[in-house]
């Protein structure tokens, strides 16, 4: 089943559906010589059929170490410490390692944050697409061949590349075909970790423009890991900001965009320039997010907070409605209370 | 394609490079191997005998860059001149005669270490921390750090003489006519047990280490992980993602070693009186047999330019990227 949502995404849709990926209250530390770190901390979020979810926030905050938690991709010292992450409906922490294997790629499947090194440098594309097919599907060479060369097709790639090797392609090439390898079993969900960041900007926009082309045509839902700002917030239907490993703001992207309220999302905003329009002054951040390992007291982001009151320091926010659609964790933002329609989360 | 021509031309130049140190080197040395023979006898020579001695061997007052020329049109007729040590037996047989055994001997030993290395260290790795990387590596290292010659004895002594399952010397049995039958291939195959066996054991650790390692690097890489991702069979990923590109140093050092085995293994054929080119190179350098050594060494560096330029076209195979470079 697939939903094709056009510009923003569809409340109503996404409220009477089940969400293809359910995300409760993940944690997952890092288990180092000087004791444990927390990466990230009881986050929770869905992601609904069809909607193309941002993910952003600088490096080092959580993002990617919460795309391969539900990968179940984190490789020791990380550690999965509580949660749990429903994929259609399944636990996917709970999966058997065979039950995983079958689960990968066809239910969920991943791009990559370098092309370059996504790829294995000694097999020819195709065997590298086919493999997907002749593994999941059973299906015999010659059927698999066909099919790779359709997907790559997909992407705007001639089928002769089929017996191109990594190296021979460009770099804006190989994440296509990265991304064609992606949708290969048509999941229901693809998780894209900084899928564009070694390209330059003009490959980005295409690429991006293309796999927003796929996923109306397919219906697949995204998780979009960037910390470009700008780009994801024309991308994606709805998107949430991460800081120290937690979410400090959730809204459609529209309404982040035309009004952010977490002032961490303010200053992200103000960190990227628009492409198109007016100049305008670039505000930075001062200093560095805090170091997971000494967590500041009260609000992570206090003492890089502008706006921060004494009791900032003291209180820790947690993530609340502040509008309709629109939750932010922040003491300084108004809870928002409509007793006929509240939503139940 | 280009890039093996390119290849070959230098082998050829290497090669052509190789003959010429052969040819001189000898030339810079004192004395000639007729005044040797000349002392050897003590002056019990005509100098008309000298003259035809010094014939035979090529000795002539002709000038050097036609010598040159004569030593090069000689060694592509396959003629290395004469032994002294075993004279009048021509070099070429001296060395064709004993270069089956090396190569029998040399080419099991290192086809099984490497083969056998690779793969322990390629599940080592694979399963890094679990009973196979942690008692594999120290132990193999233990065996491959004892002195050859002791290993070597103590397997004669255990094997050869307590236990009586193998034979204790040669390289068939005596008096045996060689004839491609059963009986003669196992019992050629009985003999080559212990002295292969011993190579393996004191070479493999280091086979096994060397791929555990660059494994290990490999298994980090984004596209193992990517292949996890895929949802591919473990064993899919071990062996054509991760294995397939952690094989290409191994790839290298196994044409490097396999080049030298014509060397011939001096010390296994010495403990095991194993035939062998080893040997000989010893014999002829302690009796300044100049031609006998000149050919075993011209055999050597042809077998290891032979082996690299087989790496190369292996290495074409195995990895694309060097096709372009």
């Amino acid at each position: 089943m697939s939903i094709i949502l056009q510009g923003g995404p569809d409340v109503s849709a996404r409220e009477t559906l089940k969400p293809v990926l359910s995300i409760k209250d993940l944690s997952v530390s890092y288990t180092t010589g000087l004791g444990t770190v927390s990466a990230v901390d009881g986050v929770s979020l869905d992601i609904n059929a069809g909607e193309i979810f941002g993910l952003a926030g600088e490096s080092g905050c959580g993002k990617s170490t919460i795309a391969n938690a539900i990968m179940r991709l984190l490789q020791s010292p990380a550690k999965v410490t509580g949660g749990s992450i429903e994929l259609n409906q399944r636990n996917v922490l709970r999966l058997s390692d065979e039950e995983l294997r079958r689960t990968r790629w066809r239910e969920m499947s991943m791009v990559f944050q370098s092309a370059m090194n996504a790829m294995n440098p000694v097999m020819t594309i195709g065997e590298q697409i086919m493999d997907v097919f002749t593994t999941h599907e059973k299906m015999p060479k010659k059927e698999a061949r066909e099919r790779a060369a359709h997907l790559l097709s997909l992407v705007d790639i001639k089928a002769d590349r089929l017996k191109s090797y990594p190296h021979q392609l460009s770099g804006g090439m190989r994440q296509r075909v990265v991304i064609a390898i992606a949708l290969a079993l048509n999941p229901s969900l693809l998780i894209m970790d900084e899928p564009t960041t070694a390209l330059d900007v003009v490959v980005q926009r295409d690429i991006m423009a293309q796999i927003k082309e796929l996923q109306q045509s397919l219906g697949f839902s995204v998780l979009f890991i960037t910390h470009d700002i700008s780009l994801m917030v024309e991308f994606s239907h709805r998107m949430a900001v991460m800081y120290a490993g937690r979410l400090v703001e959730v809204a459609p992207s529209n309404g982040l965009l035309d009004d952010p309220l977490h002032p961490y999302t303010m200053a992200l905003m103000n960190a990227f320039p628009p492409l198109s329009g007016p100049r305008t002054e670039l505000l930075g951040l001062p200093d560095a997010p805090p170091s997971s390992a000494g967590r500041p007291s009260g609000c992570s982001f206090h003492p890089r907070c502008p706006m921060a009151v004494d009791s900032c320091r003291i209180q820790d926010p947690v993530l609340r409605p502040a509008a309709e659609t629109h939750d932010a964790a922040c003491l300084l933002v108004p809870e928002f209370v409509a007793p006929s329609e509240r939503r139940a989360q | 394609m280009r890039f093996l021509l390119r290849r070959l031309g230098f082998y050829l130049i290497a090669f052509w490079a190789c003959i010429t140190l052969n040819f001189f080197l000898p030339r810079l040395m004192p004395g000639d191997p007729v005044s040797r023979m000349f002392a050897q006898v003590q002056t019990q020579m005509r100098p008309d005998q000298i003259a035809a001695l010094r014939q035979l061997f090529g000795l002539t007052d002709k000038p050097v860059w036609q010598q040159y020329l004569d030593y090069i049109g000689n060694i592509f007729r396959g003629n290395m001149g004469i032994s002294l040590s075993r004279f009048p037996t021509p070099v070429s047989s001296v060395i064709s005669s004993e270069i089956g055994w090396t190569l029998l001997l040399g080419a099991t030993s290192l086809v099984i270490a490497v083969v056998l290395g690779n793969l322990l260290g390629i599940m080592a790795a694979w399963r890094r921390g679990r009973f196979l990387d942690s008692v594999f590596p120290p132990l193999l290292v233990f065996v491959g750090s004892f002195p050859y010659f002791w290993l070597a004895m103590a397997a004669l002594y255990l094997f050869g003489i307590v236990l009586g399952w193998f034979p204790l010397n040669h390289a068939f049995t005596d008096g045996v006519e060689a004839s491609w039958s059963f009986s003669y291939v196992a019992d050629v195959a009985n003999h080559l047990v212990l002295p292969a066996l011993t190579i393996v054991l004191v070479s493999i650790g280091g086979w096994m280490l060397g791929m555990r390692n660059t494994m290990i690097a490999t298994t980090a890489e984004d596209y193992i992980t990517m292949a996890r991702a895929k949802g591919l069979r473990s064993g899919r990923i071990m062996f054509h993602y991760a294995a397939r590109n952690a094989m290409l140093p191994s790839i290298t050092s196994f044409g490097m070693s396999l080049g030298f085995v014509v060397g011939g293994a001096l010390l296994t054929e010495t403990v095991f009186a194993y035939p062998g080119i080893g040997y000989q190179l010893l014999n002829s350098v302690q009796a300044l047999d100049y031609p006998l050594t000149q050919g075993i060494f011209l055999t050597i560096t042809t077998a290891v330019l032979a082996a690299n330029f087989l790496v190369d076209i292996i290495y074409v195979r195995l990895d694309p990227r060097v096709r372009v470079s």
